[in-house]
């Protein structure tokens, strides 16, 4: 393995005794713990890690935390292999597997590098311009886009299953403190000790934020340690680390992803990868800092331009100093600290100030650094890195490069041009920040959102002691203890000129002499100077629009290190203020989060709660082929050995006609309606007449929606003076109880009635055939079947192999036939019952194609007619509606276009030509003339009718009852296939209900 | 005798699962409802009547909205305005409470088969609920005896904290007997991590 050559010899916030060995495009390194692995590669001395996204140029690592721009690699291998991850963010760990992206064949020599030599056509739109231009309409797009996509993008998705583990977790508090450093110390310190419940959540493997980047052990590390062991301490304070809080929501809510296990190659057995946490605050303070503003100046995307910052947290956090020959370029007094500080580790160093007037305080702290003042950095340049930088004395008012030129040879520069407070979460709160003149950056408008509080580097605090003293008092106005402190330790003294806010100079971009070369705004996005300057001339001049023309900060980095520079261009531009240009809106995600921590568990089995009647696993156990009916699993059909699904339903189907066949029909909605006026609800809610019912009957009822449209259909039993059962659809149960629940309290507070579901409570059977009287005569005790004591339409009590049964005579399929409850707990029992009496009567169990063929040859209505778009006259079912009285729907369902008579109307439809099936869905034509839109109707339900020995449907025909006789044409357009059927009445079967009234 | 079948007698099984070995922070097991029924009424007088009909069970009151209401070998929870779901242990009581419910005025509703209840118990039980439910569950907030109703992976459920002390965490959960198994398995799934027990049923038997 390699020795590090850019590693110190001493210093850093890492572990030297233990060595980490790690692999990038199949080399070998060594690291420590403590390293990401961007520091990684430069203590190793990789310069280039990447290849950029339109023009292919070499790219290395430009920051050290979540802002970083370039460094994307493709992280782990097979299934676990995630591309597009940020070396910076990467803790580095044994075995950890990384390679570089959008390169071909190689890092070092990438094909695609050519696309730089022709850039010129490569401007901002150009794909709008270039490739759907040509040509009418989209045919000339639809031949390049085979060709974009495959070169689009940076990373690779994985198309294999993810076998990591993600799960949600709820949490309460008072106070959520967003970032770990100084500000949120304090903040989450200052809230702890009025016991208050705290939640820290800090996006880094430990608490510190800037104070990390300090030197180790300084005055600073003393109050971090401080701070930390008091927070530990306290039970009331929850402290997450390694947790991006990535959205703020309404009513207190955030989002955060907790990376649980993401610095290991493989989670632990049974542990979550990541962690998905759903947060409710009573209020927040945001502490999350502030990103360091790039310059923007031609070259500025060389392997070995970094910002100021990040060159300072690689010196002192991980003890990698990247370039032993270091330029500074900055226009506030925050570069000093970096300077002075790579000075100290061994480099030469050059630091470049566009200001002239500079105080001595400030120079006197950067000890061993050469400074240059009143000067900016035209023009980086170098081979495939960072060899040197041309230097000219700026206007800072224009930005301009005048005069005489220098050449530095340098092979680090650290670029400073400001600091871009983090307003993300504060925005997505639908707040706009405001641009401060003096901070030269948007910052929040202090107390605009009462629950969510600004402190520290965000707030624009610009000094260490502005962090804490923010921190602090955030912390007790949030907790609601005040605004005096409470003794939180003060600032330490530092020797750094850390408030960056001192006589900032507004520069933003340096053009001019010695400007060679492309100026970057947006290095994710390949989005140049020139680029923002081509959508302005051609008119893009809302920020909005210029984001999505340019797609500056559309990037994976949403543009943290360069919204703000594009948009002083875009002032500039306008000749306007830049805070008439405006920000354009955050949006959650703040970085970006997996797809696995949003599912959580819910994926796989789990992705949607599964239903299950009381008899489920007898299904199972003998052999039924089941079928997702909405949430319920039901049994579809019963396959004997060699049986397809279709030869399967039709013997089913065929069975119940000559012998007897049960079926689980537990998933029908139940419903419990009690109280003395729940005669009167049941006459308002469904169109025909409810109040003589006898107690021990039944009716079918259907009712409409307000609107006139058919809602539902299904059979209510009077089972007592105030007590009746309503049954509904499968589909419509839930649907059908809140709109009866919605009326009882909204309209028809009057009535004294409560709706209770029962589904869960009853387990039911339907036992239909010529057989099923004769076996429940000799399954049931107690209670007499005969004909005549138990007509169609009533129910009874009785018991089944000691359970407790009520039984409605009722019929679906057209059979004789009975509806079965029992409890839930019993239903198994009773099942198996019936199965047994049930033998020498020949029982079968069908499934529900066969109860869907039994009952479309008997031409009743189910879902596929009930489909929300019929009414009672479409169906055929004008005669049920009394005209007697007033119901849900009465009034609006005799509007004329729902009384039109070219309305579709429900008709039977016989298949004319042999072995030939229609599709539901399928539309029906006139026998003759052209196939164009949508036909005179269409087909609702098919089947295989065994009593007929033919294919037969359902469907709503234009004027269809006016048409039997009549041949038609079924033309399913998707399958490709025209059937002609004859249109026929929907009853197919014993249309007189003579089987059923037996 | 019927028999009664439990929704989870297919893949209910006593043992120790999950992560580590030895003593699980976490309990879970199917505990027997007993009789559960609701009693509903009006505005007018739904106190009144209700207290009557409570009170031959051993009740104080109609209770509130948050807090279940303990009797001996009862329990009853205030579901809505005029609802009240009573949850008798032994069934032995019910017919006292038909005696005393005038069906206009109050009535009642069977509702025994409706529902299982899973025990979640251990040092863990909290932490492992929050993992599926949106509720405060910290001690101070939902104390002994505070009940909820809310959804758990889309189903609608009903918490109650069962213990007596922080020492001895005990939640019942009450489930509805058609969407018993996906719950039962989502809690298995989330339990995993923390290492868990499926407990022997209460009695005593393999597997209802």
């Amino acid at each position: 393995m390699n020795v590090q050559p850019n590693r110190l010899a001493s210093g850093g916030r890492i572990d030297r005794a233990t060595t980490l060995g790690l692999r990038f495009d199949g080399r070998d390194y060594t690291a420590h713990p403590g390293d990401t692995l961007a520091s990684a590669f430069l203590a190793n001395d990789v310069r280039i890690v990447g290849r950029s996204f339109k023009y292919h140029r070499p790219r290395g690592i430009y920051s050290a935390g979540v802002e970083e721009p370039n460094a994307l690699v493709e992280l782990g291998v097979g299934a676990r292999l995630e591309p597009n991850t940020r070396a910076t963010t990467v803790e580095a760990f044994d075995g950890l597997e990384a390679r570089s992206q959008n390169r071909w064949p190689s890092l070092a020599f990438d094909v695609q590098a050519v696309n730089g030599l022709f850039s010129r056509l490569m401007p901002a739109g150009f794909y709008y311009k270039t490739f759907i231009g040509p040509g009418r309409g989209t045919a000339a797009w639809m031949i390049f886009e085979k060709f974009i996509r495959r070169s689009a993008g940076i990373g690779r998705a994985v198309m294999e299953a993810d076998p990591d583990t993600y799960e949600k977790v709820n949490a309460f508090c008072d106070v959520l403190v967003i970032g770990g450093g100084p500000a949120g110390l304090a903040a989450a310190l200052a809230a702890g000790r009025t016991g208050a419940r705290v939640v820290l959540a800090e996006q880094q493997g430990e608490l510190g934020g800037s104070l990390l980047e300090a030197p180790v052990g300084g005055d600073t590390d003393h109050w971090l340690e401080t701070m930390r062991a008091e927070l530990v301490a306290l039970s009331n304070v929850r402290i997450l680390v390694r947790t991006t809080v990535f959205g703020a929501y309404d009513g207190g809510v955030y989002g955060l992803v907790e990376r649980v296990w993401d610095h290991v190659a493989i989670p632990p057995e049974h542990q979550p990868r990541q962690r998905y946490w759903v947060l409710r605050t009573k209020s927040a303070v945001m502490a999350t800092g502030a990103i360091e503003r790039p310059l923007v100046f031609a070259g500025n995307d060389l392997p070995g331009v970094m910002l100021a910052s990040a060159a300072r947290a690689y010196v002192n956090r991980y003890a990698v100093l990247a370039g032993r020959r270091v330029v500074v370029f900055t226009n506030n007094d925050s570069a000093y600290t970096a300077a002075r500080d790579l000075a100290a580790a061994g480099a030469a160093v050059t630091l470049i100030d566009a200001r002239g007037q500079l105080p001595k305080s400030l120079t006197a702290a950067a000890a061993g650094v050469e400074i240059i003042a009143s000067y900016a950095v035209a023009c980086a340049s170098g081979g495939q890195t960072l060899g040197a930088v041309e230097i000219g004395r700026v206007d800072v008012s224009t930005g301009q490069v005048s005069g005489p030129t220098r050449r530095l040879a340098c092979d680090l520069m650290g670029v400073s041009g400001g600091w871009t407070p983090s307003v993300h979460l504060w925005s997505q709160r639908g707040r706009k920040p405001v641009y401060d003149v003096k901070c030269g950056a948007f910052v929040p408008v202090a107390d605009a959102l009462r629950n969510l509080l600004c402190a520290g580097a965000c707030a624009a605090a610009g000094s260490l002691e502005g962090a804490i003293a923010t921190g602090i008092a955030a912390g007790l106005q949030a907790s609601g203890g005040g605004r005096r402190g409470n003794g939180i330790p003060t600032a330490p003294a530092t020797p750094y000129a850390d408030d960056w806010r001192r006589d900032m100079a507004p520069l933003w971009s340096v053009s001019g002499a010695g400007d060679r070369g492309k100026a970057f705004v947006d290095f994710q996005h390949d989005v140049t100077r020139d680029d923002v300057a081509l959508a302005h001339r051609e008119g893009y001049v809302s920020v909005e629009h210029l984001k999505r023309y340019t797609t500056a900060g559309m990037a994976t980095d949403q543009g943290k290190t360069s919204n703000v520079n594009a948009l002083t261009l875009i002032a500039k531009l306008q000749d306007s203020a830049i805070a008439a240009a405006g920000t354009t809106a955050f949006r959650p995600p703040y970085t970006p989060i997996s797809f696995g921590a949003v599912v959580g568990r819910e994926c796989g089995r789990h992705f949607r709660p599964t239903r299950l009647t009381p008899i489920h696993d007898w299904h199972v156990e003998h052999g039924a082929v089941l079928i997702e009916a909405g949430a319920w699993m039901r049994p579809w059909y019963y396959p004997a050995a060699g049986e397809g699904s279709e030869q399967a339903y039709v013997r089913e189907a065929a069975h119940v006609r000559v012998k007897v066949g049960m079926v689980d029909v537990s998933t029908l909605g139940k419903i419990a309606i009690q109280g003395p006026d729940a005669a009167d609800l049941l006459e308002r809610l469904y169109v025909n007449g409810w109040k003589g019912l006898p107690v021990g009957r039944l009716r079918y009822g259907i009712m409409l929606r307000e609107d006139g449209f058919v809602m539902d259909d299904g059979t209510t039993a009077r089972l007592g003076e105030t007590d009746y059962l309503m049954s509904t659809t499968t589909a419509n149960a839930a649907k059908v109880l809140v709109f009866i629940e919605h009326l009882l309290q909204t309209a028809w507070t009057d009535l004294k009635v409560q709706v209770t579901s029962v589904t869960d409570q009853w387990a039911a059977i339907a036992v239909a055939g010529p057989g099923a009287r004769g076996l429940l005569q000799a399954a049931v005790t107690g209670t007499d079947l005969s004909a005549a004591a138990f007509p169609n339409m009533s129910l009874t009590n009785g018991m089944i192999a000691g359970a407790p049964v009520r039984i409605h005579r009722m019929s679906y399929s057209g059979e004789l036939a009975y509806e079965v409850y029992v409890p839930s707990g019993f239903g198994r029992w009773v099942w198996e019952a019936l199965i047994e009496a049930g033998g020498p009567f020949g029982i079968l169990p069908y499934g529900t194609e066969a109860m869907g063929a039994l009952r479309i040859e008997k031409g009743h209505v189910a879902g596929a007619e009930l489909d929300g778009r019929t009414t009672l006259r479409d169906l055929g079912l004008e005669g049920l509606a009394s005209v007697k009285k007033p119901f849900v729907g009465s009034v609006l369902r005799n509007r004329p276009v729902l009384t039109d008579p070219a309305r579709p109307c429900l008709v039977g439809l016989e298949v004319v030509e042999p072995g030939r099936r229609i599709a539901a869905g399928s539309l029906l034509f006139a026998a003759e003339g052209p196939i164009v839109g949508h036909g005179e109707g269409h087909v609702t339900s098919a089947t295989y009718s065994p009593a007929l020995n033919r294919s037969i449907g359902l469907g709503l025909l234009t004027r269809g009852p006016e048409r039997l006789g009549e041949t038609v044409r079924c033309v399913d357009l998707l399958g490709g296939s025209t059937v002609h059927v004859r249109v026929a009445s929907p009853r197919f079967f014993d249309p007189q209900g003579e089987r059923q009234n037996a | 005798m019927p028999e009664f079948r439990s929704p989870l007698a297919a893949c209910y099984l006593p043992g120790r699962y999950g992560a580590g070995t030895g003593d699980a922070p976490l309990t879970l097991g199917e505990m027997p409802l007993g009789a559960l029924f609701q009693i509903a009424g009006w505005p007018q007088n739904f106190a009144t009547k209700a207290r009557t009909i409570l009170g031959e069970l051993g009740f104080a009151g109609i209770g509130d909205y948050a807090t279940a209401q303990r009797a001996p070998g009862a329990i009853a929870f205030r579901i809505a305005p005029e609802r009240i779901l009573v949850r008798l242990f032994h069934p032995g009581a019910w017919g006292a409470v038909i005696a005393a419910a005038d069906p206009v005025e109050t009535p009642i509703l069977d509702l025994g088969h409706s529902r299982t209840v899973m025990q979640i118990a251990g040092p863990a039980a909290k932490e492992l609920l929050v993992r599926l439910l949106p509720l405060d569950l910290d001690e101070g907030v939902f104390t002994p005896n505070q009940f909820a109703q809310t959804g758990l992976h889309g189903v609608s459920v009903l918490l109650n904290r069962a213990d007596d002390t922080p020492a001895a965490l005990v939640y019942d959960l009450y489930v509805p007997y058609t969407w018993t198994r996906t719950v039962w398995d989502m809690l298995r799934e989330c339990a995993a991590p923390f290492g868990y027990r499926v407990a022997m049923t209460a009695s005593g038997g393999e597997a209802i």
